[in-house]
């Protein structure tokens, strides 16, 4: 069972933006994906994980195989064409998957290296899954351990504290357009995470004034509270646009909503005045094809990743303890859902002969029905006692299988004692 | 002798750029070769007018002289790290000045060596010239940053000027520039004046000159009066300056400042 546990997406390593926000997922389409990938029957459980810089569904499916079938199911349900997009999507399956996800929980698999955002998005995908009840006992159990190898991470190493966060790597390339943030204003468009954590950042860095528009005026105005500044209706954007420097967008829109032709404009009434555009939505929010205007300044997640990965060498130094913790829990942890598996296995093996045990007595039921109280002890201690001499062999033969990882063997043991075997309880 | 000089000084100038980054031979050079040819360059350019005269009129005296100030310049901005690629482009561009300067054919404006106002006149448009030089370097490299940034290669950014600061910095050389060469043109036109009846010799150096001086005049219109900035601003300063050496070059080649060359 457990070795069905498949992790399948793509990431900032291996597609680009453009190709990420085609299949990234709002928050509120995860319930469907999850409902619609159960109800294909390819997992089991399931739990989605869509940030600005990966895409992956982690699934509990009938055998580790599954993952390509996913693969091509996710890519076809984002309307993309399979054979152009499964070269980006990787697949992990049993150990692998596993440990990719505490990998991926401990920061090691971020855009920045030891970035802190990660662990919440992994909660909160994770109560997204538990809300819609994709998430069973196998992925409780896993999701519960990685959240715990993160922190243990974070605990034991410097990775954390090494790490050159988005905000800061904003407030650089916003520098080196403005040449400072002293006098300058930001409009912070939307209320996402890493806009508020740019936002931030250029606030500490010296920024004058800052204005929140956001769709919802009243969350528009709490992140705006936050932040000490002022909170702006939606509509009010491009007017703004001409007065402010910077501009960040970290809405989940999914569409473009500063196209070109708005911008060029805009430009051209600040006279090429420098604008800058720092983009931190996936899908993005300003058309790319600014780029070429005079004037404007556009950085996307990719970029502030560029800017980000200047620091890496001594984050890369704390990662290999963070690294070394991460394979010793993931280990730690399959020897665990290994364990656990062979003990339901076990148990399930052992009902069904108890229920053979008990059914062939009941058959005997006239004939034990004539045998004293005492006799009727001894029938039922014997019988009792060959199950139990029946399974001691094959439950010493599965351990030992257990034990050298001979997963077939164990498969064609059990399948042989009888055939396919309930779900795995959790204990 | 004073062009060997001016030769010797270019050596000590490049001689930084030998050997690998950081060698203690190299940050030694950066130390005392440089210093040691702006002395020798120096050195050079008095030779050279005590050799043609005190006319400041010759292509010899005229490049050292904006590869003087550029050099300067380029010392200047020696501790500030961000602009170690300012540094290059100047000292790039001192380098051809100057072996531009040392190659020049010798000639001497003889007959206009004598009036003060003629010397203030050419110092002056020669110093706008060189602020010039310096418009078209940090252009230059605003374009190179600006082209970095659009094309998001943005790994040692740390190490570059900002675009904020270059333009600051190409609006006050532009200005200086074109303050001086206002001012040199200005006595010039007095000492053409008192001297012929006429504001404007006539010859392919006055007519260069103006047009130069439009030039910027235009450029900085757009930069101050309509507030346009960035690369628009960048090129005026980049392709002023290129056109204006080539005509320059080629017009000095033929009849020399005022048609007192060669």
């Amino acid at each position: 069972m457990s070795r069905g546990i498949v992790a399948v997406g793509l990431s900032h390593h291996t597609a680009p933006v453009e190709l990420r926000e085609r299949l990234a997922v709002p928050s509120d389409s995860v319930p469907g994906l999850l409902g619609d990938l159960r109800t294909t029957g390819l997992g089991q459980e399931a739990l989605l994980l869509s940030t600005c810089n990966r895409v992956e569904l982690y699934a509990v499916t009938a055998n580790s195989h599954d993952g390509e079938a996913i693969a091509t199911w996710l890519a076809e349900r984002s309307g993309l064409v399979p054979r152009r997009t499964l070269p980006h999507l990787y697949r992990h399956s049993g150990d692998a998957a596993v440990r990719h996800l505490f990998r991926v929980t401990s920061s090691l698999d971020s855009m920045v290296l030891g970035e802190p955002q990660i662990v919440g998005q992994v909660r909160e995908a994770y109560r997204l899954a538990q809300e819609t009840k994709a998430a069973g006992p196998v992925l409780h159990r896993v999701m519960d351990r990685a959240l715990s190898v993160a922190k243990r991470v974070r605990s034991e190493t410097r990775i954390a504290r090494e790490a050159v966060s988005i905000g800061r790597a904003g407030v650089e390339l916003a520098s080196q357009v403005l040449g400072g943030l002293k006098s300058k204003s930001a409009m912070l468009v939307g209320a996402g995470e890493h806009g508020r954590i740019v936002a931030r950042s250029l606030l500490d860095y010296g920024l004058t004034e800052l204005v929140v528009a956001n769709r919802t005026f009243s969350r528009g105005a709490e992140v705006a509270r936050d932040f000490g500044a002022s909170a702006i209706p939606f509509e009010e954007v491009s007017r703004y646009l001409d007065r402010v420097d910077i501009v960040l967008t970290s809405t989940s829109a999914g569409r473009i909503l500063l196209d070109r032709g708005a911008l060029q404009a805009v430009a051209r009434r600040r006279r090429f005045k420098s604008l800058v555009l720092i983009d931190l939505s996936v899908p993005r929010n300003i058309d790319p094809a600014v780029d070429d205007v005079d004037g404007l300044f556009r950085f996307d997640i990719d970029d502030l990743r560029q800017v980000a990965d200047s620091g890496k060498v001594a984050r890369e130094a704390a990662a290999v303890d963070a690294e070394r913790i991460v394979a010793e829990e993931a280990q730690e942890f399959w020897r665990w859902l290994e364990q656990a598996e062979l003990h339901a296995r076990i148990g399930s093996m052992s009902r069904k002969a108890e229920q053979i045990r008990l059914a062939e007595l009941k058959r005997a039921s006239s004939m034990m029905d004539r045998l004293s109280p005492e006799d009727r002890k001894t029938v039922e201690a014997m019988t009792r006692s060959i199950v139990k001499k029946l399974l001691h062999e094959p439950i010493r033969s599965s351990r030992l299988l257990a034990a050298e990882g001979d997963h077939h063997g164990l498969d064609v043991l059990f399948n042989a004692l009888g055939g396919d075997l309930p779900p795995v309880e959790d204990d | 002798m004073d062009r060997a000089l001016l030769l010797v000084a270019l050596a000590c100038y490049l001689a930084p750029l030998l050997g690998r980054d950081g060698a203690r031979m190299r940050v030694l050079a950066a130390r005392w070769w440089v210093p040691a040819g702006i002395l020798l360059h120096i050195q050079g350019l008095l030779l050279v007018v005590w050799a043609e005269g005190l006319s400041m009129g010759s292509m010899t005296e005229g490049l050292g002289f904006t590869a003087l100030v550029l050099v300067l310049a380029r010392e200047w901005f020696a501790r500030r790290p961000r602009m170690a690629l300012l540094r290059r482009i100047l000292l790039a561009l001192t380098c051809v000045l100057l072996a531009f300067a040392a190659f020049a054919p010798r000639s001497v404006g003889a007959g206009q060596a004598s009036s003060p106002f003629f010397l203030l006149h050419i110092g002056l448009v020669l110093t706008g010239f060189a602020g010039f030089a310096l418009t078209f370097s940090m252009s230059s490299l605003y374009l190179v940053v600006r082209r970095r940034l659009k094309q998001k290669r943005l790994d040692d950014l740390g190490r570059l000027p900002s675009l904020a600061s270059l333009d600051a910095l190409i609006l006050r050389t532009m200005l200086f520039g074109f303050v001086t060469l206002t001012a040199g043109i200005a006595v010039g036109m007095a000492w053409s004046m008192n001297r012929t009846g006429r504001l404007l010799p006539g010859d392919v150096t006055s007519v260069l000159t103006m047009a130069v001086w439009l030039w910027y005049l235009v450029g900085l219109s757009a930069r101050v009066a309509v507030g346009w900035r960035g690369r628009v601003v960048a090129l005026f300063g980049v392709a002023g300056f290129v056109v204006f050496m080539l005509i320059a070059g080629l017009s000095f080649a033929v009849s020399g400042w005022h048609g007192a060359g060669s």
